[in-house]
């Protein structure tokens, strides 16, 4: 296994030196699009507004949903196996909700004036109302439930008792946001029926969008869980072995989640009699992103848990994941303003991925930073199974 | 009274938004009085 | 205070605060202000000498639009309302032998029911009741949902901007109207495809010319109930979506599609912390019945095995006994006959 060995000493890793190099030019990228605006890094044009950032924002909230699934498995559920991956999970889904505010920043003409609806005018029939303030709240929720992490490596025993103290509140409350808030950004598209092609906009779309952020915050557990593992080998706490099997167990779970995804789409399709459109271009595409990306994770999962398969459910993790991206991209992007002939539509300009893969990386640094030095892989010794 | 709908509306989510808000609150309160252990003297 | 006089007082609060949210529900409909204004345009009159965009950006201190009037080929792409032309003429057909071409003025239609402001979550919309929309720029955070929003694709974005980026389209000129004047694409045009007057009125006249000439009007005012109705009503003469309007628009106003889901939100904040929490005490509640009942069945394997204990302990002690009672009387049997003897 080809894990690198982390020498802390030593600056120039290679991968300190990929993601510095990103780091340094992305950065270089958004000075220059707060410089010159946002025509000089994007493609935006005036009849299509929200572009490849707007579908990020979508996919970095979606994944961050492993912070609200693991909680509340373990806290309201009550299946405390899965607690060792709790921390992992909930600090993933506080760097990617620190992603969708910074790109949302970015996307912004005004970022400054961000804390606008919250303190100068309240809109309160925006469905982006209702987001900005859940999302607040819940980034908050997500902060406090992090902080004993912080407390523990700092030492102040008294201030992470009183947090551990209300872990359960936090989890209700931070599940019930989240429900409301995943969905809300589906009702985004409410708004858009004649932009939006039928295959794709639905009344339900925010049920939609509930229930695929619970599928992708489980197959992140999964990636995160494994990608942890590979790095930091013995510095993670929980063996291979019982890592597989928890594993095995959230297979079993995306599964479920995933079969419930599917029939809710196919319920849609007919509640609205759109079978005809799946025998067009958009429906062939449709199916690959529900059949491709949907079905078969579903019976892979399945199947791995069955038989056991640790190998087989990461691998379906991350074919779930990329179907999540697939559908935020295609919601937002894709199959947003359908008709448009090929003059008319929108296409990324470079810079704009760039700015993405910066964020990515941001991250993935961040989470590696605070993952090596304080209790999230394993539990601080002077705290043992006391959480 | 209301001209338009958009205005009926913001009116109406406004007062909503104040009330679930306040009924956060009273849940949580609700909460703790419900399982306080009640010691007899 | 006596405790009779503050609930009195507590009970005309509560009573006319009722009473005033009953009569806030209480309209059914909502009708719009009376007596506002809108715009009749009537594309089959419209030849395409694009005055209006020269008046309207003149007005609004834009750039004159780089195609001169009578230039024709500025209408061989369709064009849409950008940050540098708050509205346009299209062409939408040809002419064709002695049938004229057809074009058709755009802008923001001024919704009696405005998706912008529904969507907006710093309230930068305003529906005035003289008719127009307007835009607030100083409380604009630069989202962009109206522009993603609008049905018509009328609202633009000063994207070049880092500074000071402004969501712009046709304000109606409400600075004009405010003075009692027309806006300036109904005084410039020339062939009186663009009126301004009061909404009502100007449907009246609508429904009149479709009635006087049949044949060359479509039997549809648009504008009149789509969406709920917009300030500018348009007349056509090709079937709407020839000239790019949509067709088939339901009367519900657009901003209902969500405003309906987003009632959904104070009531889950109603129904899901309590719910959640009562799952949490659910999950808690089973785990203490199962280690109650773990107890139990160690209490009973541990009285049991005690039991058998004492079992095998009395046992053991009755067996010593007896082995002891055994080993007395044998040994008595096995006594000296001497001191038999010597007792007789």
């Amino acid at each position: 296994m080809n894990a690198p060995a982390e020498n802390r000493g030593e600056l120039f890793t290679p991968f300190n030196i990929i993601t510095g190099l990103i780091l340094i030019f992305g950065g270089a990228i958004v000075v220059l699009r707060f410089a010159h605006g946002l025509s000089y890094a994007t493609n935006l044009t005036q009849t299509t507004t929200w572009g490849l950032w707007t579908g990020f924002k979508l996919v970095f909230v979606a994944l961050a949903a492993s912070g609200y699934a693991l909680t509340t498995a373990v806290y309201i559920f009550g299946m405390h196996e899965y607690h060792p991956l709790v921390r992992p999970a909930v600090l993933s889904g506080f760097m990617g909700y620190t992603l969708f505010i910074l790109i949302l920043i970015f996307d912004l003409g005004r970022a400054w004036r961000i804390y606008y609806p919250f303190l100068v005018r309240p809109g309160v029939t925006s469905a982006l109302f209702e987001i900005a303030l859940c999302v607040a709240l819940y980034y908050t929720t997500q902060f406090v439930e992090l902080t004993p992490v912080g407390f523990e490596w700092l030492g102040w025993k008294r201030w992470r008792k009183a947090v551990i103290g209300v872990t359960v509140g936090l989890t209700v409350f931070g599940l019930f946001l989240s429900m409301l808030h995943q969905s809300t950004l589906g009702a985004l598209f409410l708004a858009v029926p004649g932009k939006l092609h039928p295959l794709w906009y639905s009344p339900y779309i925010p049920l939609h969008f509930f229930i695929s952020s619970a599928v992708g915050g489980i197959s992140m557990v999964i990636l995160v869980g494994l990608i942890s593992k590979r790095v930091w080998g013995h510095k993670m706490e929980i063996t291979r072995k019982k890592l597989d099997q928890l594993t095995i167990g959230l297979g079993k779970g995306s599964a479920i989640a995933l079969a419930i995804y599917f029939a809710v789409k196919i319920v849609d399709i007919s509640i609205a009699n759109k079978w005809h459109y799946l025998g067009t271009g958009w429906g062939l595409w449709y199916l690959v992103e529900v059949l491709g990306f949907v079905l078969l994770p579903c019976v892979l999962f399945a199947h791995g848990h069955r038989e056991k398969l640790p190998r087989l459910i990461r691998f379906t993790a991350l074919l779930t994941v990329l179907g999540v991206i697939l559908n935020r991209l295609n919601v937002s992007v894709v199959a947003y303003n359908w008709k448009f002939t090929i003059e008319q539509r929108y296409f990324p300009y470079w810079m704009e991925y760039v700015v993405v893969v910066f964020l990515i990386t941001l991250g993935v640094v961040i989470f590696r930073w605070v993952a090596q030095r304080m209790p999230v892989l394993y539990d601080h010794p002077d705290y043992k199974g006391s959480h | 009274m209301y001209n338009t709908l958009q205005d009926f509306t913001a009116h109406a989510k406004g007062t909503s938004y104040v009330l679930a808000g306040l009924i956060l609150v009273a849940v949580v309160v609700f909460w703790i009085f419900l399982n306080k252990k009640v010691t007899r003297k | 205070m006596s405790p009779s006089r503050r609930d009195f007082i507590k009970g005309v609060a509560a009573g006319g605060l009722a009473a005033g949210v009953a009569r806030a529900g209480a309209n059914k409909r909502f009708d719009g202000y009376p007596g506002r204004y809108g715009l009749l345009h009537d594309s089959t009159l419209c030849v395409g000498c694009r005055s209006c965009e020269f008046a309207c950006n003149e007005v609004n201190d834009l750039p004159p639009p780089t195609a001169p009037i009578g230039d024709q080929k500025i209408f061989d792409k369709p064009r849409g309302p950008t940050d540098k032309r708050y509205t346009v003429v299209n062409r939408y057909r040809e002419a064709q032998g002695n049938k004229p071409a057809v074009y058709r003025k755009h802008q923001c239609m001024h919704c009696n029911e405005p998706c912008c402001a529904s969507v907006c979550f710093v309230n930068a919309f305003t529906k005035t009741p003289e008719g127009p929309v307007l835009y607030d720029p100083n409380v604009c955070v630069g989202c962009r949902y109206c522009v993603f929003a609008c049905p018509y694709y009328a609202l633009a974005y000063e994207y070049d901007d880092p500074a000071t980026p402004r969501v712009v389209r046709c304000t109606m000129c409400y600075p004009l109207i405010k003075k009692g004047r027309n806006p300036a694409c109904a005084d410039a045009c020339p062939t009186g495809a663009v009126l301004f007057g009061k909404r009502k009125e100007l449907i009246k006249v609508a429904r009149e010319r479709i009635r006087k000439h049949p044949e060359r009007y479509v039997d549809y005012v648009f504008g009149e109930h789509d969406y709920a109705g917009t300030s500018w009503l348009t007349l056509v003469g090709l079937p709407l979506e020839q000239v790019g309007l949509p067709a088939e628009l339901p009367y519900e106003p657009l901003p209902n599609l969500t405003t309906h889901f987003l009632s959904l939100a104070p009531i889950v904040a109603a129904i899901f912390p309590g719910l959640l929490a009562g799952f949490y005490a659910f999950s808690k509640r089973r785990e203490a019945v199962s280690e109650q009942k773990h107890r139990t069945q160690l209490d009973g394997e541990r009285a049991r095995a005690l039991a058998e204990l004492e079992q095998k302990l009395l046992e053991a002690a009755r067996l010593a006994e007896r082995d002891k009672q055994r080993a007395v009387a044998r040994a008595q049997r096995l006594a000296p006959p001497a001191e038999k003897k010597e007792d007789s």
